[in-house]
């Protein structure tokens, strides 16, 4: 039996050794390469998955024998869904986002780094696992913001490090209290959770919810976010908001369902991502950068998806799940779509950005697409993801649960705002500095490819959870 | 699945055509032949199902968490009615084109617009669940911001665009709350199974939902005012949008779930917001300037009128103004442009001589006679079978006075432009009549001769739709043409011989009943309070982020404190350190007790 889940992990590391070793011309080669494996390896498991209806497979390597604690892998419906985005965005990111960077080689190293995290958190079998690579994100994180970053990026990665050194430590925390009571780290054995005395229960509940609506993250815990994402280079960005932020998504997705005491308790969860999507919503309205309000955006997205997980019904964290997948894939493709505008015009602020679609029409409308995809358009796959976490959300919480459908009005409204404001129009004179490369339109193309191919054949990642 | 669904297929082809040839200059011209050739064959599928027999058929799209999510199209016979429609109006519509888009570089892109435009219209047409009707429903939407942002180095189209999706919007989102209430409660989102379904306030609720998110497609009060930005757009796009798509959704949507709203007692909200569009949209088109804009308004006005009728429960009347409505503002559209085209401005008051090319001034004259109701035309059977509908007096004598509103302004559009030029002035007109392009004349021609035969859906449209044949009263008959009679003196007077007092033509008078601004005020005042909230939220963000950082000052302080007593000073330690041991030797005393 071939080790694919390992594989997944090792060849990254592979290429990894191999882009320290050789030399600069080497590196954006060696990720691509890296994260093109990892992409036909995710859609093979796709297929198998869509064609045998199921996605269950587990591998588990000795790893602290004295504390039984394998150093195990596990492929789940939802974790195939995110090993599929994260490789999408990675490969993209890899293949694209490197636009106007002079330093390609660390930046490829970091993004080869941020594949063997996030291959290891969407595919780790117990705790433990998902806590080791959920620090080797943070580094690769850290150093994207922190080497590769805009103006700001001191300030803005020590913000980054420090909330989610926090989040990181809290989820250590929770951990030593589930090992304590449980002794066993493994996600299955969080079902006997129930069986757990009420505090320890309440001190995890505390301490994951901390950890990851950090890392989504949830008013009032995101005051890192909006920095981290606009003084993050475009392959950082690209990473941060599509993949990064999915962790703490995921997380909640695995271990929420267990640790919320009872289905009132949930009203409170939910009732917190409605407010944190509607703050997220109105604090975009008054951003004038697009990558800011991006960021937003995104926060407003992961509002979205605890929603549907805070309605503990089948199709909501189904439908949470699929809204991670697309929301990774919309987010990529918008910050690498703003990153580009950036390199083109040398500006990013949509009061000055007028008539843009004059000059950079590709560009222009594959933002107009990701606009199109943001509000859930039906044939994107936003729209499943939307379209399930409501019902979801509808099922548990009546009418109250579809209020926060209205922050979609309000992203809608803000963003072909944006459009008008940057795209349409005619200016005096040609401000473009650079043309986008082929490299650069192939990405856009992918991105949109699988939003698309998903969004209109969307049982293709829906069959294997029956 | 229903050989119907094939006429959706040409178009996308021709889509598909138009997006891979765009690039080349060598074969982008063909993409209207393409187009247009796509549309024929689409018209032809159309006209071959007809007869199809009434049934609905389905197939799953997916299903999540036990929730089928169905794919259905009918061929019941509002679904061929609309489909026909379409069908003709389209090839009508791509014909005119071949004139008014001869920018080699736009075609691609237009006709790839145009195409999936035409495509979604005709997918909503026969879609008999929610999942499908709502995945043209939002393609209708995307489709028509693009199109109507299609000159986008101009300046207005931008905001025009971002009104019409800004309100669209809005609607999408309630029609989606309703889909999922809808879906969560009853399981099924077939219509036919949702027909079934006895009243329940849940129901109520999403049928309200559904109904405002047809006022925002059909621009209806409050959603009104985007219809008239919407002109921006190119002039086939608005004939198509007038006619047959985008507008004629909302409408269309009622009319197929009406049962549902009459058992909810839902009906009068139809009349009221229908009645109240009317009368903003007449007033409006009286006042304005704007040559496509007076058709615009016009337009809300009519489909005001198709709303009032489905209010009383009318199905026959308000689908047969439904119909000649599509016919009659394609033709006024396509004439609007040549009229446009000729005199190169928009605006009503510089545009002068109409007469002088006689195939304009007569299908124009036909559409303008259609639209005020005259006999025999076809816009008197819509308009009288409106006004038959109503039951209640109060709502007949307002719709009067519509009528009456509306022969004027559409008088007005006419004779306007039929003005003498100034000498110069009048030469550069006079050519501009004479090479306006041969498809621009002859689609608005077809359209013409259509206008007039569409006066047979009097008689056949309700037969075919499963209802009694509808007469015509004579008192209904002769009072819709003693208004039409009265309304053309005063406005032969008004506006062709300009003979009534100075008073008549001030802008004071015609702003005070321009009822836009107001609208537009309203939106304004919507969109400063939520940014408004942002911007507060702005502060927000940064008193949340100094909690955090007082934190870690505190921390920072702690620290210093900390470092005070680390001052080298070795006495102080050993004073520490011996106070430190009888600490320990206490604790350890009171222990072993």
């Amino acid at each position: 039996m071939f080790p694919i889940l390992l594989s997944l992990i090792a060849i990254p590391v592979i290429f990894l050794a191999a882009s320290a070793l050789l030399g600069k011309r080497f590196s954006k080669l060696l990720a691509c390469a890296s994260t093109a494996l990892a992409l036909a390896i995710s859609l093979y498991l796709v297929a198998s998955s869509f064609s045998s209806g199921s996605a269950s497979l587990s591998e588990s390597y000795p790893f602290l024998a004295s504390l039984s604690i394998n150093f195990s892998l596990r492929l789940t419906p939802v974790s195939l869904l995110l090993i599929t985005m994260a490789s999408i965005v990675l490969f993209v990111a890899a293949l694209a986002g490197d636009i106007g960077e002079n330093s390609t080689k660390k930046s490829s190293f970091l993004l080869l780094l941020f594949q063997v995290a996030a291959m290891g958190i969407f595919l780790a079998g117990n705790l433990l696992v998902f806590f080791v690579f959920w620090d080797i994100a943070l580094v690769a994180s850290f150093f994207f913001i922190n080497v590769l970053g805009s103006g700001n990026r001191k300030q803005a990665s020590l913000k980054f490090l420090i909330y989610e050194i926090f989040a990181s430590s809290m989820l250590l925390l929770a951990i030593i209290l589930l090992y304590t009571s449980l002794h066993s780290l493994s996600f299955s054995a969080l079902q006997n959770l129930s069986s757990v005395s009420g505090s320890t229960r309440l001190a995890v509940l505390i301490s994951v919810l901390l950890a990851f609506f950090i890392n989504m993250p949830i008013f009032p815990l995101h005051s890192w976010m909006p920095d981290a994402y606009t003084e993050a280079p475009t392959r950082g960005t690209m990473l941060l908001s599509g993949i990064l932020s999915k962790f703490g998504g995921y997380g909640a997705l695995l271990v929420l369902p267990y640790a919320i005491p009872s289905k009132s308790f949930a009203v409170y969860i939910a009732a917190l991502a409605a407010i944190s999507l509607f703050y997220a919503a109105f604090s975009m309205l008054g951003q004038k950068d697009i990558k800011r309000a991006l960021a937003y955006s995104s926060m407003l997205e992961m509002g979205i998806v605890l929603l549907g997980i805070s309605s503990l019904s089948q199709i909501g964290i189904e439908g949470a799940a699929f809204a991670m997948f697309a929301y990774g894939i919309i987010m990529a493709l918008m910050f690498l779509d703003v990153g580009a505008l950036f390199y083109s015009f040398g500006e990013r602020d949509m009061r000055v950005l007028k008539g843009a679609l004059i000059e950079a029409k590709g560009l222009a409308y594959a933002f107009i697409f990701g606009i199109f995809a943001m509000v859930g358009v039906p044939l994107t796959s936003v729209f499943i993801g939307d379209l399930l976490v409501f019902m979801g959300a509808f099922s548990s919480f009546g009418v109250y649960g579809l209020v926060p459908l209205a922050a979609v009005i309000l992203l809608g409204a803000y963003f072909y705002f944006v459009v008008e404001k940057s795209f349409y129009g005619s200016k005096e004179h040609s401000k473009v500095i650079y043309v986008i490369s082929k490299t650069q339109s192939a990405g856009i193309g992918t991105l949109i490819f699988f939003m698309l191919l998903f969004g209109m054949l969307p049982f293709l990642l829906l069959n294997m959870f029956a | 699945m229903l050989p119907i669904i094939y006429a959706i297929f040409p178009l996308l082809v021709a889509a598909m055509a138009a997006l891979a040839l765009s690039g080349s200059i060598k074969f982008s011209p063909y993409v209207k032949h393409i187009s247009l050739a796509a549309s024929l064959i689409t018209l032809f599928i159309i006209s071959m199902n007809i007869a199809a027999p009434h049934a609905y058929s389905t197939f799953t799209w997916f299903s999540a968490a036990g929730f089928q999510f169905q794919i259905a199209t009918a061929t019941y016979p509002l679904n061929l009615m609309l489909l026909m429609l379409i069908g003709i109006i389209t090839p009508l519509i791509f014909y005119y084109s071949y004139g008014f888009m001869q920018v080699p570089s736009e075609q691609g892109r237009f006709y790839l617009l145009m195409n999936i435009f035409a495509a979604s219209m005709l997918l909503f047409a026969m879609s008999y669940s929610f999942v499908t009707l709502f995945i043209a429903w939002e393609l209708l939407g995307i489709t028509s911001y693009l199109l109507i942002g299609f000159w986008y180095k101009r300046e207005k189209p931008g905001p025009a665009a971002r009104k019409a999706i800004s309100t669209i919007i809005i609607g999408d989102v309630l029609m989606l709350s309703a889909i999922i209430i809808i879906f969560i409660k009853y399981g099924s989102l077939l219509f036919s199974s949702i027909l079934a379904q006895g009243a329940s306030p849940l129901l109520s609720l999403s049928l309200l939902l559904i109904a405002i998110a047809a006022f925002t497609k059909s621009a209806q009060f409050p959603f009104n005012e985007w219809l008239a930005d919407a002109m921006e757009g190119p002039t086939p796009v608005s004939a198509f949008l007038h006619s047959s798509t985008m507008v004629k959704a909302g409408v269309f949507l009622v009319a197929v779930l009406l049962p549902l709203y009459l058992e909810a007692h839902l009906l009068y909200i139809f009349i009221i917001f229908g009645m109240i569009t009317a009368l903003l949209g007449s007033l409006n088109a009286l006042s304005e300037h704007h040559i496509k804009r007076i058709l615009a308004y016009s337009t809300t006005e009519d489909m005001g009128l198709m709303f009032v009728a489905l209010g009383f429960g009318s199905v026959p009347a308000a689908m047969m103004l439904f119909v000649v409505q599509a016919f009659y503002k394609a033709l006024l559209f396509m004439s609007a442009g040549s009229i446009m085209t000729a005199n190169k401005t928009e605006q009503l008051h510089q545009s002068y001589n109409l007469q002088r090319n006689k195939t304009l001034l007569v299908a124009t004259s036909i559409g303008v006679a259609s639209i005020a109701g005259v006999f025999p035309f076809s816009g008197f059977f819509g308009k009288v079978l409106v006004e038959q509908a109503v039951s209640s007096i109060y709502v007949y004598v307002a719709l009067v006075a519509i009528e009456f509103i509306s022969v004027l302004y559409i008088l007005r559009w006419l004779f306007v432009p039929m003005h003498k030029a100034a000498q110069d002035l009048g030469a550069e007109v006079n050519l501009g009549y004479k090479t306006l392009p041969k498809s621009m004349l002859a689609s608005g021609a077809i359209t013409a001769a259509l206008v007039i035969a569409a006066g047979a859906a009097f008689y056949y449209l309700p037969g075919f739709l499963g209802y009694k044949f509808v007469s015509v009263g004579i008192y209904g008959a002769l009072a819709e043409s003693a208004i039409i009679a009265i309304a053309f003196f005063v406005s032969y007077y008004a506006f062709y011989a300009e003979r009534l007092p100075k008073m008549f033509y001030s802008s004071s008078a015609s702003h005070a009943i321009y009822t836009s601004t107001y609208v537009n005020r309203f939106y304004s005042a919507f969109a400063a309070l939520f940014l408004a909230i942002g911007s507060a939220l702005y502060y927000a963000e940064g008193f949340i982020y100094s909690i955090f950082h007082s934190g870690g000052e505190s921390f920072l302080l702690f620290g210093k404190l900390l470092k005070r007593l680390e001052n080298g000073n070795v006495s102080l330690y050993m004073l520490a350190f011996a106070l430190g041991m009888m600490a320990i030797a206490f604790i350890f005393y009171t222990i072993s007790l």
